[in-house]
């Protein structure tokens, strides 16, 4: 993976005509953990996907910079990973089978298949379908997509609504693992979550 | 080669949805209206040998638009639509995936019934190779047609009708070839060229279809 940054440059995003947010202007370094905190409907989701490329601001822009250079769109795209509040799995289909298809789609290796069920505590029902596994282990197996690719920044909305405390302390370590790295993530949160040197962005009433 | 192992890969996965997903409810329907219309009409020789071939044409276009409401449905509600836009692989490819899938796992289903039914319908069995060849080819075509008119309803709330009377115009071309092709086969004529002219409607829905769909798909992520 190679580390990037990221440029907020007065961005600016709206949701049917109404601008959610004051313009952000923010440098995201490499490493950094940054919570994304605002009452429901502050535009948190909003900002995320805008981050993923896959909402148009409104106003300003996202730039995603490695080593000083902006990457292009398309580099920008498959630098992002987005959690979001769909889990984008197949009840009849089971977490095995949904991280392989997963790390194939995403372009991850299938060799990371194995360890990244066992990175999320998954082993056990790793071939139950995932219309039988509960809210907090389908969330599981769908944070299992962030040990499946290479991808420097994490964009995740919401990631522990539903998962219990071990789950967290397992994604703690997968969030600390990737910072170290030279990862980001960001991470829409309404929940207290201790991470260590978290950066806050606090999206107000525009 | 790692490409084309991992299509294949992508298409397997999906074939396997579409069929859990209910090759029973088309291919009951298909099965069940074509056996209803002998009842229907009688058992007059000439009758059925003249209606029963487009009316398994009709059939199976029915059932086909049966299931095209569903074909992406379930993808965008469970948020996969969303992760195609960040994948490495072109939006065009994943529909393209999808709509192939549906054509092995409910039209392949479809075609090989449609020879027997035929046969019962009183079509000269010497014709049955040219009516699998019709019915596949024009479901095929059908498919091309559906995947884009699923991605353009995409997100629309019972957005199926909207979907049925977007495809039908679409669909009348291939239906249209691929009866005269049945029926020149069974009047003993060559049936190449109505074929010929069938596989230009399943190269043109086979253009218009994923790209339209990965356009449409993109547009809907966005937004």
């Amino acid at each position: 993976m190679i580390p990037v940054e990221i440029a907020l440059d007065g961005l600016c995003v709206a949701r049917g005509g109404r601008v959610l947010f004051p313009p952000i202007t923010s440098r995201i370094s490499a490493g950094a953990f940054v919570a994304v905190r605002g009452a429901n409907g502050a535009g948190k989701s909003s900002l995320l996907r805008a981050m993923a490329g896959l909402l148009r601001p409104e106003a300003g822009a996202v730039q995603l910079l490695r080593s000083g250079q902006r990457l292009g769109a398309d580099d920008a795209r498959l630098s992002c990973l987005l959690l979001s509040h769909e889990d984008a799995l197949k009840p009849q289909r089971s977490p095995r089978q949904e991280a392989q298809y997963w790390a194939l789609a995403l372009g991850g290796a299938p060799a990371r298949v194995e360890p990244a069920l066992s990175a999320m505590d998954l082993m056990a029902h790793a071939d139950m379908v995932c219309q039988h596994l509960s809210a907090g282990q389908k969330r599981r197996a769908a944070l299992m997509r962030l040990a499946l690719t290479d991808r420097p920044v994490w964009l995740l909305d919401e990631p522990i609504a539903n998962v219990d405390g071990a789950g967290r302390t397992r994604l703690e370590s997968l969030v600390e693992g990737h910072r170290a790295r030279g990862g980001i993530v960001l991470a829409a949160l309404h929940e207290a979550w201790a991470v260590r040197d978290a950066a806050v962005i606090a999206l107000g009433a525009a | 080669m790692a490409a084309l192992f991992t299509l294949w890969a992508l298409l397997r996965r999906e074939i396997a949805l579409a069929w859990a997903g209910g090759v029973a409810t088309p291919l009951g329907f298909f099965l069940g209206a074509a056996t209803l219309v002998p009842l229907a009409v009688g058992a007059e020789r000439a009758l059925l040998e003249r209606i029963g071939p487009p009316l398994l044409l009709v059939f199976a276009g029915l059932a086909a638009i049966m299931t095209f409401e569903r074909l992406l449905q379930a993808d965008l509600e469970d948020g996969s639509i969303e992760q195609w836009a960040l994948a490495p692989w072109p939006m065009e490819v994943f529909a393209a995936v999808k709509a192939i899938a549906a054509v092995i796992a409910i039209g392949g289903p479809i075609t090989l019934t449609a020879a027997p039914l035929a046969i019962a319908l009183q079509t000269p069995p010497a014709a049955a190779p040219v009516v699998v060849l019709a019915v596949g080819l024009a479901l095929a075509a059908f498919y091309g047609f559906g995947l884009l008119g699923a991605a353009l309803t995409a997100g629309v709330k019972r957005g199926g009708l909207l979907l049925a009377l977007l495809v039908l115009p679409f669909m009348t071309p291939p239906l249209l070839f691929a009866a005269a092709a049945i029926s020149a086969a069974a009047a003993g004529q060559s049936s190449v060229p109505p074929l010929t002219l069938l596989s230009a409607c399943v190269l043109f829905a086979w253009t218009l279809g994923p790209f339209g769909a990965g356009a449409a798909l993109r547009a809907h992520s966005e937004s």
